[in-house]
C-alpha cells in the first residue's frame, strides 16, 4: 500500500464514499423511480417531460417506451452532470482498485508497471466511451 | 484466530465483489452507449437483460454491490473514527447482516420484476 502513497489511499476512500451516495441515487432513479412496476409515466416528472408523450407510447407498445423514457432523462442537463460525475467516480475507483491489487500481487519488475498502465489506459477508454455517450446523446434524433 | 479469519473473509470478498462490479461497469457503459444508436439497438440490449442468465447476474450484482458498498463504508468508519475502531467486531457482523437482509429482499424483488 505504502508504495502508492497515502494520496491514492485517501482518494479511494473519498471516491468510495461518494459512490455509495451516487450509486444509491442512480439505482433509485433508473431502476425504481422509472423502473418496472412504475410504468405509470406520470411518475417521470423531474426535467424529464414527454418527448411527444414518449413518442406516442412507442407507437402503442408501452414496453417500447422505455427507450424514450430513458432518453428524456438522459437529455436533462442535471442528469448529464450527474452521470458524468458518476462515470468518473466509477472508472476511477474501480480501476484504481484493480491497480492496487496488481501492485500488491504482481512482483515482476516489468509486468507490474505494464499491467498497471494497461489498467489505467482501459479505464480512460471506458471513461471516454461513457462521457461521449452522455454528452452526445440527443433524443430528437429518434 | 476466529477474528483473523472473519476479517480475511471480508477482505477477500471485498476484492472479489469489487472485481465483479468493475466487470459489470465495462459491460454497462458499453450497453448504454447503444442508446446513441437509437431504440432498436437499445431494445435489443434490454431484451437480452430479460433472459434468466442476465437476471441471475443482476441478482448477483445486487449482492456484490450491497456487500462492497456497506463493507467499504465500514472500512472507512473504522479508519477514521475511534468509535468504529472500538466496535470493529460488531460492525463487521452488522455489515453481513444488513447486506444479507437487503440481498434477500432485493434479490427476490429483482428476480420477480418484469
Amino acid at each position: 500500500m505504502s508504495s502508492r502513497g497515502s494520496k491514492g489511499w485517501l482518494l479511494q476512500r473519498i471516491s468510495g464514499a461518494l459512490l455509495f451516495i451516487t450509486l444509491g441515487v442512480h439505482f433509485y432513479i433508473y431502476h425504481y423511480f422509472m423502473g418496472p412496476g412504475m410504468w405509470g409515466f406520470e411518475s417521470i416528472g423531474y426535467g424529464a417531460n414527454d418527448l411527444e408523450t414518449l413518442r406516442l407510447m412507442a407507437e402503442s407498445d408501452p414496453t417500447q417506451a422505455r427507450f424514450y423514457a430513458l432518453a428524456s432523462l438522459f437529455a436533462a442537463p442535471v442528469w448529464k452532470v450527474f452521470d458524468i460525475l458518476f462515470i468518473t467516480l466509477g472508472c476511477y475507483h474501480g480501476f484504481y482498485g484493480i491497480v492496487a491489487n496488481i501492485e500488491d500481487m504482481v512482483t515482476h519488475p516489468t509486468w507490474r508497471p505494464v499491467l498497471s498502465w494497461l489498467t489505467y489506459f482501459a479505464a480512460f477508454i471506458l471513461w471516454v466511451m461513457g462521457v461521449v455517450t452522455v454528452i452526445s446523446f440527443n433524443p430528437q434524433l429518434f | 484466530m476466529y477474528k483473523i479469519r472473519a476479517d480475511m473473509i471480508s477482505w477477500i470478498l471485498h476484492k472479489i465483489t469489487g472485481f465483479a462490479i468493475v466487470s459489470f461497469l465495462i459491460f454497462h457503459i458499453w450497453g448504454m452507449s447503444q442508446m446513441s444508436k437509437g431504440p432498436d439497438a437499445f431494445n435489443a440490449v434490454i431484451e437480452a437483460y430479460k433472459t434468466p442468465l442476465f437476471k441471475f447476474g443482476e441478482v448477483l450484482l445486487l449482492g456484490a454491490i450491497l456487500f462492497h458498498g456497506l463493507n467499504g463504508m465500514r472500512i472507512i468508519l473504522g479508519e477514521f473514527t475511534r468509535w468504529a475502531m472500538d466496535r470493529h467486531r460488531l460492525l463487521l457482523v452488522l455489515t453481513y447482516m444488513i447486506a444479507g437482509t437487503l440481498f434477500i429482499i432485493g434479490g427476490i424483488a429483482l428476480w420477480r420484476a418484469e
